[in-house]
């Protein structure tokens, strides 16, 4: 006699799988498609596997599987995204040239944020949430795209949403987008900054935080919560008091980073180890000068990071050993019609996961019952 | 064999010769006499031995739901981290354990790893089912929607058009898929 296993052992062995490995297997049964398709085995999924991918933009888009990756590996493997990606964001073909990156100007795709294996993109003014592993796209409604100065995108966990922010130039009209709703809110507010061009913000605990000058030029970072849609200055390093000069921040193992960029070069990033916390500002060294500095993730497979350096090269850096070293993307083909053009990545790390774009769904409770018997999430 | 040397010091081998038994009768009546320490891997057995006072070295805990064929399975793994704590309490020796864990299901079959997670689940130790759950999702990650129905043993209850409608729906997910 055949051995069955219970729903729990089938939802614990499923939440291991990869989405492709998940998207196929819905055609099992109906109850499988119902269980995959459920927000909870949704979570699990994401909370259990976090298998760490690349999305790419130059000319064409690209995705890279980090899963298997080590400080011993040269080069990394891009696959193009197929035509599905240009079906469904409704867009014939990616034939325009990217702009030479000018912080004032946008690139003809622009990724503005990474939450929880959605990417929230702009191409050409219009929005899209898209999910690469699942090829889930939707375009947001009524993009007000005009005059946006800070913009961003995350995951708000304690009100189960995903949230676009947009802060005009004037700073007086925060925008707010959420999937939840699928709609546009508008809150006035009266923040007093300098003008230093378009920034994408970057999501930590459930806030997006943007570096801005105040009246006095004085460079602070600002924080915007999601779930109360309220803004609040975050304690920086000194560093920032006692230079001058441009800063963007980044997000590595879940804290804030801190780089300096423009037309100095260093070797040195900042790291906010406990959030909100001034003295836990921390300085890592990196045994290369730089006048860009991305940080993108840290590998699964062994203690590596993995930054982004001078908009273009990719680099692995293990900071406590003093290690680093450039690395090539294999599959990305150079281009040979614009010198200009030919060192210019766009690349943000995302997850795997099934998390949907799409936002209302329904689904029968029975169903629920028998593959949750114990409310475990 | 390098515990020669180890032996010889009189604490360790006065210890080891009293080393305490603990009785488990599995569903088709077999009794496992196992070392106390790799007995206590099983929760289940722990806590039956924690909360029962009137215990004592002579009870034979009865484990209806596991067969002899997967108590065997549990043993070996069980006794195989056991010997690796021992020779390495602070941290186990990584390559060695992949190893033996990578060795260890290459023998059993689909049948015999879902009897053995049966099992591991309902003995409560968290650390076999997790690896074995693990096992299971890389057997089936690559296979074919039919090889899965097969292996969880469900039932296909779409009709041909609303399957053919969802293969399609997903078709860049059925390309690559091992044979099965």
């Amino acid at each position: 006699m055949e051995t069955t296993l219970p729903p729990e052992l089938i939802v614990d062995i499923l939440s291991r799988l990869p989405v492709k490995s998940l998207c196929r297997f819905r055609c099992v049964s109906k109850s499988l498609f119902n269980l995959i398709n459920d927000p909870r085995f949704v979570k699990l999924h994401l909370k259990r596997t976090r298998r760490q991918r690349l999305f790419i933009a130059a000319k064409f888009v690209y995705t890279v599987d980090l899963e298997t990756v080590t400080y011993e590996c040269d080069k990394l493997v891009a696959m193009e995204i197929d035509s599905l990606f240009w079906k469904s964001v409704n867009i014939d073909s990616p034939c325009w040239k990217p702009n030479h990156y000018h912080r004032q100007s946008p690139k003809w795709i622009q990724v503005i944020g990474s939450s929880n294996g959605l990417l929230c993109i702009e191409i050409f003014q219009y929005l899209f949430l898209y999910n690469p592993s699942t090829k889930q796209c939707k375009q947001i409604p009524d993009f007000p795209s005009k005059h946006t100065k800070l913009c961003g995108f995350g995951y708000a966990e304690t009100i189960d949403d995903y949230k676009f922010v947009k802060i005009d130039f004037s700073g007086k009209h925060v925008q707010i987008y959420s999937l939840r709703n699928d709609s546009w809110t508008n809150i006035q507010i009266d923040l007093h900054f300098n003008d230093t061009g378009y920034a994408e913000g970057i999501l930590i605990n459930g806030a997006i935080h943007w570096v801005v000058d105040d009246l006095e030029d004085q460079s602070k970072i600002l924080a915007f919560n999601l779930v109360e849609e309220k803004f609040q200055t975050l304690p920086s390093p000194d560093v920032m008091k006692e230079n001058d000069g441009m800063y963007s921040l980044g997000r590595l193992r879940g804290c804030l980073c801190l780089s300096r960029e423009g037309n100095i070069h260093v070797s040195e990033f900042w790291v906010m180890k406990e959030y909100g916390v001034k003295g836990s500002w921390t300085r890592i060294l990196i045994s290369d000068m730089f006048y860009w500095l991305k940080p993108l993730c840290s590998l699964n497979t062994c203690d590596t990071i993995l930054l982004l350096m001078n908009m273009h090269q990719l680099v692995f850096c293990n900071p406590k050993e003093g290690k680093f070293k450039n690395i090539e993307v294999d599959g990305i083909p150079d281009e040979v019609d614009d010198i200009d053009d030919a060192d210019w990545l766009d690349v943000n790390m995302y997850v795997e996961s099934l998390v949907s774009p799409y936002n209302k769904r329904d689904f029968k409770t029975e169903v629920l019952e028998y593959w949750f018997p114990i409310e475990e999430l | 064999m390098s515990s020669s040397i180890a032996s010889s010091s009189s604490s360790s081998s006065s210890s080891s010769k009293k080393e305490k038994k603990i009785s488990l009768k599995t569903s088709d009546g077999e009794v496992f006499e196992v070392e106390e320490p790799v007995a206590m891997q099983l929760e289940i057995v722990r806590s039956f031995f924690a909360d029962n006072e009137d215990v004592t070295e002579q009870t034979v805990m009865p484990l209806p739901n596991v067969s002899t064929a997967a108590m065997h399975g549990i043993l070996e793994y069980c006794r195989a981290h056991e010997e690796f704590r021992r020779r390495m309490p602070e941290a186990a020796p990584e390559e060695e354990v992949r190893a033996f864990e990578a060795g260890y299901v290459d023998r059993k079959s689909n049948e015999e790893l879902k009897e053995m997670i049966l099992a591991a689940n309902y003995l409560n130790i968290s650390k076999l089912l997790d690896f074995l759950t693990g096992v299971a999702a890389k057997r089936i990650e690559n296979k074919s929607v039919e090889y899965v129905r097969a292996f969880f043993g469900v039932e296909n209850d779409f009709t041909p058009e609303e399957e053919a409608n969802l293969r399609r729906e997903y078709e860049w997910a059925f390309e690559g898929v091992d044979e099965d």
